[in-house]
């Protein structure tokens, strides 16, 4: 299955002023130099930039159709920053992934400036089914498993360990085994 | 740049600086290592000689999953606090792709550290105390809006899954059960907490 994914350009740069937001650092206003140079910077210095890079670079050669390329790219993705990302599922452009080791399986939607804490993992059920839809600056705690057809609405927290298997109401906290909402 | 702001960021500096300067010596750190793992592996190197207990950790980095990733973080933790470019960056990012070692630069952890397999998140201005046993899938660091990690003891044992967030405090000797999360307040010396908000299950060992 093949599904359109947002250019490679548009995706890193939003990616980028994303990751400066959550370390606290400043992002240039334009696209021009500057942007490169926090780019690069930022793939040097995080842990998991230049994974999602990678990644945002396997997705948008793999909807475009190029063969063999976008696997040497996921195996690269996998190793730098254990960020593995199925190719049914569609990032918008701006997500931080803060210290990669995250999963992503299935056609998962994940919205922009949305946060993925590490040992996080989202997909469907193990029974199958549809995959989650996680909402515009939501923020997926550390270990926390979101699986299922479900929503998680915009600006939701799920805490750490978390285990959601039901839609999350917009900008609630979600926490515990089975996931509630305080 | 301000007057103001250029104060600020050479504060922050000055901080960080101050807080390099407290990672441990390469070598000191490495038998410190080397013999905490031993023990936890059932082969103390109690009375060893320094040649031996280097021979031991040149064993450990080819048979344990995780010591090769150790050796690295302790090479970069000191190079950075002598100052050396880019190796450091480089040494932190096989560790990872070693074995999934992801230690921010803030941290402070004394001799005498044991990651089980690997696959540990630590970060923050974290300061881990020494005799430290780190299970696998594990997150010591922060949560949102909170620059302090956690302050660990000394003999602390973390079990696989569990997650340390924020500015607490875990005493002496404590122990924290797989999947627990520790959030917010402190963990008493000698007790073992499981569970999500983690608790203790019962008083303080003696």
């Amino acid at each position: 299955m093949r599904r359109p994914q947002p250019r490679f350009k548009r995706a890193v740069v939003a990616d980028a002023r994303v990751t400066a937001a959550n370390q606290g650092r400043t992002a240039p206003a334009g696209e021009g130099l500057g942007m490169l140079l926090l780019v690069l910077r930022l793939a040097y210095e995080t842990d998991a930039f230049l994974g999602l890079m990678i990644y945002r670079g396997e997705a948008r050669l793999r909807s475009l159709g190029i063969p063999v390329l976008p696997w040497f790219l996921r195996r690269a993705a996998i190793a730098i920053a254990q960020i593995r990302i199925d190719p049914a599922a569609v990032l918008r452009p701006g997500v931080y992934v803060g210290h990669g080791q995250i999963v992503i399986d299935g056609p998962t939607e994940v919205g922009a400036r949305a946060v993925l804490a590490p040992f996080s993992q989202l997909g469907p059920a193990e029974q199958g089914g549809g995959a989650p839809r996680v909402g515009t600056a939501a923020r997926i705690g550390t270990g926390s498993s979101v699986r299922g057809e479900i929503e998680i609405g915009a600006g939701a927290t799920i805490g750490a360990n978390a285990v959601v298997r039901e839609s999350v109401p917009t900008g609630s906290l979600c926490v515990g085994i089975p996931a509630r909402i305080l | 740049m301000s007057e103001n702001e250029r104060a600020a960021a050479q504060r922050r500096r000055q901080f960080h600086r101050e807080l390099r300067a407290r990672h441990p010596k390469f070598l000191e750190a490495l038998i410190g290592d080397a013999r905490h793992v031993s023990r936890n592996r059932g082969r103390p190197l109690r009375g060893a000689t320094r040649r031996r207990i280097l021979a031991e950790a040149v064993r450990l980095c080819w048979v344990s999953d995780s010591f090769g990733a150790q050796v690295m973080y302790r090479a970069r933790a000191r190079l950075q606090a002598l100052g050396v470019p880019v190796l450091p960056r480089i040494l932190h990012r096989l560790a990872i792709i070693h074995s999934q070692v992801c230690i921010g630069d803030p941290v402070v952890i004394q001799p005498g550290l044991h990651i089980l397999h690997g696959q540990v998140v630590i970060d923050g201005i974290t300061e881990i105390g020494p005799g430290a046993t780190i299970g696998p899938l594990t997150s010591i660091g922060l949560t949102a809006g909170v620059l302090f990690g956690p302050q660990i003891g000394r003999d602390v044992t973390i079990g696989s899954g569990a997650r340390l967030l924020g500015n607490v405090t875990i005493g002496d000797e404590a122990r924290v059960g797989a999947n627990a999360v520790v959030v917010g307040g402190s963990v008493e010396a000698r007790t073992t907490v499981t569970g999500v908000p983690a608790k203790p299950t019962g008083p303080p060992r003696p």
